[in-house]
């Protein structure tokens, strides 16, 4: 239980009105660069990279973790107001977070949003402190195999993610892996589809491909369909109605799965947010008694994702401690913070400057409660977004996308990505092909080759079966692929007993 | 582009108005557009097998970077065809109703310029001008609007980019 | 009246001659990265200028453009006046890259005066003291037994830590393969949890990270940060003691003579500052104080080298 005396020691380091300013100036930088498409989390820990040389470094990085915290929550916010992910990690919040903004319930995304990040963000917390050393030791079991085998579940999730439509759904998410080939190939160095252009030598910018994927097909979707002039009529309807306490506790077996997977998907560097969220969506989808309600605005799709993505920061700050290694791109940048403050992450951190990593646990868990009091009071703030009467709201979705585009890598070529997957993701709607299916094959294309080419050149094809863990999660693959075919089996010879009984 | 890729994708074009009238003349029209869909995926997944094929293989490693990309574009070919069947059949509904196109395609075009207009007229004058001309065509008259939205637009993108997080906007070749 | 013209005109020259004569810097100098924050190089650009600010009162912002392996960063200092105020913070790899992606050499790297090296880093063999095959004799003997299926790991196919492994398996006699990661650190981990057997990095990869050991560093003599580390020279491994990875600065070609010299000036204020110095030699690695002449030699050197070599195993042609 020394845990909690060096608890209690990393509190008091963080006494005084101080450490206190400089969470909150954290935490605040965290949710609006989060919310802004086109700042990453990273970039937005980079940005105070900076003003934290003055300070000492543990305070450096407590500020630098308050941004990473908080940003990841900041993604939902415009995730769920304009269906435009702040952050790549804030994907699938939108997917049921914007259905509850369209049906006027924009303070159910909010406040569901909030609540599951704070939470999941405190079970993750929880699990870092108390489990960081054995768990590294898991992420040395992972192998590229293991990492295969993990993004092959991830790629199971599509059965769900389209509803009934799985042809349309299997050609979006064959569509993005195919798109993700574009760029140089990792194992040879060899530029694939590039046409010598050198933007697109790594490939399609994600997040200009996500804000066009999301934000602009949905606005060009609304140009062709809406009438205007009714616009004036939906804005005296809406409701901003918060959900109850009540409300929130019906969640809290949601937000618990959820924050466990998200912090151990966050652990193997390379798996962050974003897989964890899906996989988190579909493991409640999957639970549930109404799956069919997913994507429509069900409040444990946005507390699932919203959950696993805020645990996965913790997640990713376990391989950081413990082997010195980052777990995600924000994590990489406190690396070179430590290493400006001339520290070493490592073990090392915890044997010779036991008190930093402490503070830093303690302040994980005091930006964690302040990011629950300002998000509270900036929700009421940014929920009035929702009231904008859309033929003013569009054309600034329109630039807040080109700058957001713009800002990932000062690329006018990235602005043209976002709005050309804009223009796809508006065709393709149109004719009934789901656009999230893209984005998994985005996320997670680079992930199966590399890791199947590795694992091939490794072993060979029988490493998969032979290595126990991912023999394991292909299995889970293969039961969660078959799942919804059997259950469907099932239910079809349930209702030809039926019929025969009833004649 | 290669003459080979410019020969490939007019056989692409081709193709697609042959499929496209084929649909219209076998009482296939109220589906028209999920044919030309799917087809264009076909014809997207056939074009990344065939530049696969032109990839080099480079003797330092045991992979080859084409697989699996082949891979992935042979199986969007499989499933766009079963696609293809399935519209062909009727198994789907119907096109939607086309709505306001004339203002998507307005819209694209807005864009469009604004992109090119960044080159020439700087960052803050081209989507300031984007602005009004959008806020025009959803309909919005109202001068104060037209004239505060992009005013109070550039105002922020100066603050916050230019100032706060010092990532430099394009600055025009002709024009700030 | 012609006095006051006089006057006035003087007036005019001397003004004006003092604004030419405005010393380089007179605005904020852009350092462009081509690593994400937190990366190696912009860990090392933010320190440089750190301890310069000792030095100089100049103003600099440090930036990253990152992408397609510092070529984009490359692009974006090219596109710029060549003034001296956007300076590119390039490593050996980059250079690689130029070669590996077969661009213009001309444009890419002799578009550039390399006004600036900063250090020299030693290439190293690390291993793992938790895998049986740790050793430079282990390594050797394994790679026999596994018959050309040993596996090294780095971060990237085709680089400059893949060409030093196949220049260790040709001296050695050995055979091997490599195995690229997503990053060094995840390739570093590949070692440890035993799915390769070396993986080739930098000394200043161990800082820090347990468990890992040195097992042939390219330097002339054993370093002093690292005193059980053997040489190449030692373990037999002949002409692999010059085996190292620079980081510098470089302006655009056609800066003005000013600007680059005052760079050589301060970088050799630098070299000798005790604070970046303690910086930099705990990891092994030599702080130079290199200015135009010795960087550009040693950046001849590495291009004619590598396209020995890349051609040779064929990464080109």
């Amino acid at each position: 239980m020394e845990v909690f005396s060096h608890l209690y020691d990393g509190l008091a380091a963080l006494a005084g009105a101080r450490p206190f300013i400089i969470m909150v100036v954290g935490v605040i930088v965290g949710i609006l660069g989060g919310a802004m498409p086109g700042i990453s989390p990273s970039m937005a820990v980079a940005l105070l990279l900076p003003f934290t040389f003055g300070m000492t470094p543990t305070m450096g990085i407590v500020m630098l973790c308050a941004i990473y915290l908080a940003a990841n929550y900041g993604g939902s916010i415009t995730a769920v107001i304009i269906n435009t992910p702040g952050t790549p990690s804030a994907v699938v919040t939108a997917f049921d977070g914007y259905p509850l903004a369209q049906q006027g319930k924009a303070g159910w995304g909010l406040g569901i949003s909030l609540i599951a990040s704070v939470a999941g963000g405190f079970i993750g917390i929880a699990i870092l402190i108390l489990f960081a050393i054995p768990l590294a030791g898991l992420a040395l079991k992972f192998w590229p195999a293991e990492y295969f085998a993990l993004a092959l579940m991830g790629l199971t999730t599509v059965a769900s993610l389209g509803g009934g439509k799985w042809v349309e759904s299997f050609v979006a998410v064959l569509l993005g892996l195919l798109l993700n080939t574009i760029g140089m190939d990792h194992m040879t160095g060899t530029s694939r589809f590039t046409f010598d252009i050198i933007r697109l030598y790594d490939g399609f910018s994600f997040v200009p491909a996500l804000i066009g994927l999301f934000a602009i097909s949905e606005v060009l979707d609304n140009v062709e369909s809406f009438n205007f002039n009714m616009a004036k009529i939906e804005v005296a309807d809406l409701k901003s109605v918060w959900p109850t306490v009540k409300d929130y506790m019906k969640l809290k077996w949601t937000i618990a799965r959820a924050g466990i997977l998200g912090t151990v998907i966050g652990i193997f560097p390379g798996a962050g947010g974003t897989i964890a969220s899906f996989i988190a969506y579909d493991v409640e989808k999957r639970l549930s008694k109404e799956p069919e309600t997913f994507g429509r605005g069900n409040p444990h799709g946005v507390a699932a994702a919203e959950s696993a993505n805020s645990s996965s920061v913790s997640g990713a700050l376990v391989p950081l401690l413990a082997l010195g290694i980052p777990g995600s791109a924000s994590a990489a940048v406190l690396v070179g913070a430590l290493m400006i403050h001339e520290l070493r992450p490592g073990p090392e951190l915890f044997t010779r400057h036991p008190l930093l990593v402490y503070t830093l646990f303690s302040s994980l868990l005091v930006s964690n409660v302040i990011l629950l009091a300002l998000g509270a009071f900036g929700s009421r703030l940014w929920i009035k977004v929702s009231l904008i009467p859309k033929r003013i709201l569009y054309p600034f979705i329109f630039v807040f996308s080109m700058i957001g585009s713009y800002a990932v890598r000062s690329s006018l070529f990235d602005i043209g990505v976002c709005f050309g997957f804009g223009v796809l993701g508006w065709i393709l709607n149109r004719y009934r092909y789901p656009v999230s299916p893209i984005v998994l094959g985005l996320v997670l294309g680079a992930m199966l080759e590399t890791n199947l080419q590795m694992t091939l050149m490794m072993g060979g094809p029988s490493l998969f079966l032979t290595r126990p863990i991912s023999a394991l999660l292909l299995l889970l693959s293969v039961v969660l692929i078959a799942w919804p075919f059997i259950a469907d089996m099932k239910a079809r010879k349930k209702r030809q007993v039926q019929k025969s009984k009833g004649k | 582009m290669t003459k080979d890729l410019y020969f490939f994708l007019t056989v692409c074009v081709v193709l697609l108005f042959i499929v496209m009238l084929a649909s219209i003349r076998s009482g296939r029209k109220e589906r028209v557009g999920q044919v030309v869909v799917a087809f264009v995926l076909l014809e997207v997944a056939a074009l990344f097998i065939w530049m696969a094929y032109g990839l080099e293989i480079s003797p330092l490693m045991d992979s080859n970077p084409a697989t699996v990309p082949v891979g992935w574009a042979g199986a969007l070919a499989v499933f766009a065809v079963y696609q293809l069947i399935r519209v062909w059949r009727g198994e789907t509904p119907p096109d939607p109703k086309t709505g306001r196109i004339g203002k998507v395609l307005l819209t694209v075009v807005i864009v469009a310029a604004c992109i090119v207009g960044i080159e020439y007229a700087g960052f803050y004058i081209a989507t300031s001008g984007m602005i009004i001309l959008m806020l025009l065509l959803l309909g919005e008259y109202r001068v104060k609007v037209l004239v505060l939205s992009p005013l109070g637009w550039s105002l922020f993108a100066w603050l916050c980019f230019e100032k706060l997080l010092r990532l430099g906007l394009p600055v025009g070749k002709f024009w700030m | 009246m012609k006095k006051s013209l006089l006057f006035v005109a003087l007036c005019l020259v001397i003004l004006s001659a003092g604004a030419a004569l405005a010393a380089y810097p007179d605005k904020p100098i852009r350092v462009v990265n081509y690593a994400g924050p937190g990366g190696l190089m912009d860990v090392t650009s933010r320190k440089f200028i750190s301890v310069a600010q000792k030095y100089t009162n100049a103003v600099f912002v440090v930036e990253n453009k990152e992408g397609a392996g510092g070529l984009i960063g490359m692009q974006a200092v090219l596109e710029q006046p060549a003034d001296g105020y956007t300076v590119f913070a390039p490593t050996t790899s980059v250079v690689m890259k130029v070669l590996t992606s077969n661009k213009d050499i001309d444009e890419y790297v002799w578009g550039f005066e390399w006004v600036a090296m900063l250090m020299r880093d030693p290439e190293c063999l690390i291993g793992s003291d938790k895998n049986a095959v740790h050793t430079w004799a282990d390594v050797v003997k394994d790679a026999k037994e596994k018959n050309g299926a040993q596996l090294w790991t780095g971060p990237a196919a085709g680089g400059n830590d893949h060409l030093m492994a196949m220049k260790t398996w040709e001296v050695a006699g050995i055979k091997a393969k490599w195995i690229p990661y997503n990053s060094g650190p995840e390739a570093m981990l590949g070692v440890l949890s035993g799915q390769g057997v070396v993986y080739v990095g930098n000394p200043a990869d161990i800082g820090g990270r347990e468990g890992y050991n040195i097992i042939a560093v390219s330097s002339k003599e054993r370093l002093k940060s690292f005193p059980d580390a053997p040489t190449f020279g030692e373990l037999g491994l002949m002409g692999m003691d010059d085996e190292t990875m620079w980081r510098g600065f470089c302006v655009k070609k056609g800066t003005p003579e000013e600007a680059m010299v005052w760079w050589e000036d301060l970088l050799k204020k630098v070299a000798a500052d005790p604070d970046w110095r303690s910086f930099l030699e705990p990891d092994g690695i030599e702080v130079v104080d290199w200015g135009r002449d010795k960087f550009t030699e040693q950046v001849k050197k590495d291009v004619d080298d590598s396209l020995t070599y890349m051609k040779k195993y064929g990464i080109i042609k």
